[in-house]
């Protein structure tokens, strides 16, 4: 018996599903059309609070992630330690956020990357060189569940995203009626101080937290609207505070910073004085701020969270 | 003593050099080819030295993943380390020599911003931009700007003068380059911030191409027209009384120093201080032969750039500080050594 | 009756561009408006809240810092008797700036207290240039290896702050206007504890401007004369860095308002005197006034951020006194 004939024939068979992987093309958010594998089993992402908890949650074979680091020296993923107790237990680090380390990338043997528009996109030839890329772009102002969508379908996880999808949409029905009954919803607006140039971000969307708010039917106020098609936020002077009369005003902080809802709204007096008797949303009290890391990320885990939060504050 | 030496090379060519010069060429070219092969086996992954030989000497599509890494990823960086580190040297050098002021630098005359503008501006407009594209771009950028302070600085071609016209220059290049700094997310500002300073993070194959390109037409240029140098040192009435066309030669020694800094811009942005440090070092070692100079400087440059970056990928691992960080801070303390050194050894000598 | 002359007409010019500093911006408001808005002040109209807690906080932010900016660029000039150096080419801003941006990154610091890490950058920037310049003696001119000397520290510094803003550029993202120089609307809050520091420095330089006078005649004569060098120039030093970092501070790293002013202040009044110390002060104020107007205004509904403007006409200003001293074919001063 040809012992040895019949290992390499079993091997070869093993080997083969492996080696052919089977790749179809899709185009990113930069434009480009990729060969991707159809199934990849080792996915990198380079933007933790966005691609990296988007796989993790869909269970994505996700590998690798680029991580930060904080005050005592420890790599952590924004937002994968706040949302999912992700961190680098669980997967390898495959860049510290800031410049890319291609080696250690290429080593991690990859077969799909998923970098980030805004700040990976120089390096897009050399990760190609390593392994299919394709380019992710939260902030191009498309609805944040769009995005999500795409991404699924690029980690081969259409039918999680599509089963999680339908547990929220019935999930934003109950809390509708819980909150609002069968009444109108109130409208709201999304901004952000900066104490330092004294102006206003306003949001055309702003992840998690946006995205539940349209669904849950609130309508938006109009200054949301002169944020352009294609940028997610834009910057206004302060003086433009007088048109931000939604019934409600949700911001974010950070909670690691020290910030909350009194502190974000100080920074308001600054930039704004005056503010609170102006704005019908500050008389009625109804500025509302959540933790930045739980609510940015377009994830399910995310938005139920904001679903959380909501049925707190506003009951 | 730093005695001449003549070398004979037949009976038609006699190459006059300083016997310190002979000294330390060699050896810095020996120190450059052993950095050079250092730097293979050096990176955040561990690769073996079979890996590197391998990369350097075996078809890519043979190799196995570590000595793929290598080929792929610290082969092209650190041929453009070292060609860009001696460009910028050779750029300082002429810079140097024109001004006359021990402290000119591509950056500090505002070329490189110039490139920088035209570069930083294009590739916010049009981020998939091809290289070679932006390396045109970028001399045209270095190009205009060396024009705009050779026209500005006529009267002022020789001595300080021509540093003050290329700061001021300088200054509102840096203004406009703000403007595009400012004009993207948070994200965008850091990447243009680190670009704008200097990174060899995003070097290919393509950059080293055209680094290469350039280095080899302008460089065979730099050695044959090193002679006209010489002159330009005693200053610019003793040039004229020798019967040699400054003014000519000026012009052409800054728009040489242009086409030198402008590759290196596009592969890598504009990294400070290496032409200014090389240039020091070399004048200082090796005395005021144009042509020794520019050598040793361009020797000395590439060493600098190339530890620059090696260390910046691999002293903080997984961190990775950019090559023109590396250099600014680095190059500094640097340069106080070599100074301190420098007035060490030519004190000695008298 | 020059005299005179010179201390109305600069503050005349000041006043004028104040009011129209207030008449200017998302909305244009005419006087009538602006009027009320000072006497007949009323809460709930909200343009008049935009008039007096919005622009005229800027405005006083603007004539503050560009009045110390001016006299610290004036105090500079004078007793380095080198007309290239301002508190940005000797690298104080970039310093100042970057030992703020590490101690928000590492400690936290917020508001006031950035102003003890900004005085030592500043400090520590100074001495690292007089350090490199001095390594340089005998090489060249000395005023410009100064320069040169500062522009190498300002490379420096900002290469040490980009990096430190790689780590986690979403943390900066308030800072990214401050950290390329800009007049916000920082209320009194930021601006106050910093006012009376600057008035104390102003107090300081004018105090001891006689013995500056002296010193710029030369060190010897001073010394013959009874005042004690060292400490002249360096209380004058002191002064000036307290100045600029008292700035720096509030608005970031916002160049030229201390190169060009001296300049202008040179030709009409002189080294000498009280009055080209008011003139610097003054000077100062409109320069900068004057920039963030055109900040605002030049690309509407843009908004420029004030460092740029001053880089970009500061820039044009210095290339033309260098090429003006050039034709004059003197020493570069």
């Amino acid at each position: 018996m040809n012992y040895l004939g019949l290992t390499m024939g079993a091997l070869a068979l093993v080997a083969m599903p492996v080696m052919a992987q089977e790749t179809r093309p899709v185009t990113d958010h930069a434009g480009y059309t990729v060969e991707i594998p159809a199934d990849p089993q080792r996915i990198v992402s380079l933007h933790d609070w966005t691609a990296t908890v988007m796989t993790y949650e869909l269970e994505g074979n996700l590998i690798g992630s680029s991580g930060r680091l904080d005050d005592a020296g420890n790599y952590f993923v924004r937002s994968g330690r706040e949302l999912y107790d992700l961190g680098f237990d669980e997967i390898e680090l495959a860049s510290v956020h800031g410049e890319l380390d291609m080696e250690r990338i290429a080593s991690l043997q990859p077969d799909l990357i998923i970098g980030n528009v805004g700040d990976t996109i120089e390096f897009r030839e050399q990760l190609a060189a390593i392994a299919p890329t394709v380019m992710f772009d939260p902030m191009n102002g498309r609805t944040p569940l769009e995005n999500y969508r795409e991404l699924a379908d690029w980690v081969d996880r259409t039918e999680r995203f599509e089963e999680l999808n339908t547990e929220y949409e019935a999930r934003v029905a109950e809390v509708r009626t819980e909150l609002f009954g069968d009444g109108p919803v109130p409208s709201y607006a999304a901004i952000m101080p900066n104490t330092e140039s004294g102006e206003v971000r306003v949001f055309r969307n702003y992840g998690a937290q946006s995205t539940v708010l349209e669904d849950l039917g609130f309508s938006h106020a109009a200054i949301m609207d002169q944020v352009p098609e294609t940028e997610q936020d834009a910057s206004f002077s302060a003086e433009v505070i007088a048109q931000i009369d939604s019934d409600y005003v949700f911001l974010t902080h950070i909670s690691d910073q020290g910030q909350t809802l009194e502190t974000m709204m100080a920074d308001f007096d600054q930039i704004a004085p005056g503010y609170r008797e102006l704005l019908p949303a500050a008389r009625n009290n109804r500025f509302i701020s959540m933790s930045r890391f739980h609510v940015y990320p377009t994830t399910f885990a995310a938005m139920n969270y904001v679903l959380d939060d909501l049925l707190k504050t506003l009951k | 003593m730093n005695g001449v030496v003549v070398l004979r090379l037949g009976r038609h060519v006699s190459l006059p050099m300083s016997r310190r010069f002979l000294l330390v060429a060699p050896l810095l070219v020996a120190a450059l080819l052993v950095s050079m092969f250092a730097a293979l086996n050096l990176g955040s992954m561990q690769t073996s030295l079979a890996d590197a030989l391998a990369a350097l000497f075996l078809p890519q599509d043979t190799l196995g993943d570590s000595a793929r890494t290598v080929a792929l990823f610290r082969m092209p960086r650190i041929a453009v380390a070292v060609l860009a580190g001696a460009m910028l040297a050779a750029s300082g050098y002429l810079l140097q020599v024109v001004s006359r002021n021990g402290l000119a630098d591509p950056g500090i005359l505002g070329l490189s911003s110039g490139a920088t503008v035209v570069v930083m501006g294009a590739s916010f407009l049009y981020p998939a931009m091809p290289i070679e594209n932006l390396g045109l771009l970028a001399l045209a950028g270095s190009l205009g700007t060396a024009l705009l302070v050779l026209g500005l600085g006529r009267n002022l071609l020789s001595g300080g003068g021509i540093i003050l016209v290329g700061l001021s220059i300088n200054i509102v290049l840096g203004a406009l380059i703000e403007v595009i700094l400012v004009s993207g997310s948070a994200m965008q500002f850091s990447r243009l911030v680190t670009w704008s300073r200097g990174t060899l993070s995003t070097v290919d194959g393509a950059d080293l191409r055209l680094v290469l390109q350039w280095f080899v037409v302008l460089v065979p240029a730099l050695i044959l027209s090193s002679r006209m140098l010489a002159p330009l040192l005693l200053g610019e009435e003793s040039a004229r009384a020798l019967g040699v066309r400054a003014t000519a030669i000026y012009a052409f020694y800054v728009l040489l120093a242009a086409a030198f800094a402008a590759p290196v811009v596009a592969a890598c942005g504009p990294v400070a201080f290496v032409g200014l440090m090389s240039s020091y070092i070399a004048r200082r070692v090796v005395g005021d032969r144009p042509t020794e100079v520019v050598v040793t400087a361009m020797l000395s440059g590439g060493l600098i750039l190339l530890w620059a970056d090696t260390l910046g990928r691999t002293l903080f691992a997984p961190i990775i500080i950019s090559a023109g960080v590396m250099v600014s801070v680095v190059g500094v303390l640097t340069f106080i050594l070599a100074a301190r050194l420098g007035q060490r050894f030519s004190s000695r000598e008298d | 009756m020059r005299p005179v002359l010179l201390t109305v007409c600069p503050a005349l010019l000041l006043i004028v561009l104040s009011v129209l500093h207030l008449r200017l911006g998302a909305a244009a408001m005419d006087f009538a408006l602006i009027r009320d808005a000072f006497f007949a002040y009323d809460p709930t109209n909200y343009s008049h809240v935009i008039v007096i807690f919005q622009r005229l906080t800027r405005l006083a932010v603007a004539i503050y810092t560009g009045a110390a900016l001016g006299v610290s660029g004036y105090l500079l000039q004078k007793i380095m008797q080198n007309g290239l150096v301002s508190p940005s080419t000797l690298g104080i801003s970039a310093g100042a700036t970057n030992f703020v941006i590490l101690s928000v990154y590492f400690f936290g610091f917020a508001g006031v207290a950035q102003f003890v890490p900004a005085l030592a950058g500043g400090m520590a920037a100074v001495l690292l240039t007089f350090g490199i310049s001095h390594i340089l003696k005998g090489q060249g001119d000395p005023r410009l290896n100064l320069v040169l000397a500062g522009s190498m520290v300002t490379t420096l510094f900002s290469a040490v702050t980009a990096f430190v803003v790689s780590l986690d550029a979403d943390a900066f993202v308030n800072l990214i206007g401050w950290l390329i120089g800009n007049i916000g609307n920082f209320d009194y809050v930021s601006l106050a504890p910093m006012a009376p520091i600057g008035a104390v420095a102003m107090i300081a330089a004018v105090i001891a401007s006689r013995a500056v006078d002296i010193l710029v005649l030369g060190e010897d004569q001073a010394a013959a004369m009874g005042v004690n060098v060292r400490l002249a120039y360096g209380g004058t030093l002191l002064t000036a860095i307290v100045l600029a970092v008292s700035a720096v501070t509030v608005v970031g790293p916002i160049g030229f308002v201390g190169l060009v002013v001296p300049h202008i202040v040179r030709m009409i009044s002189g080294e000498i005197g009280r009055m080209s110390l008011w003139l610097s002060m003054v000077g100062g104020a409109v320069v900068l006034t004057g920039a963030d107007i055109l900040a605002r205004t030049a690309m509407a509904p843009r908004v420029l951020n004030v460092g740029t403007v001053m880089g970009f006409s500061g820039g044009m200003v210095f290339l033309i006194l260098v090429l003006l001293a050039a034709r004059r074919r003197g020493s570069v001063a």
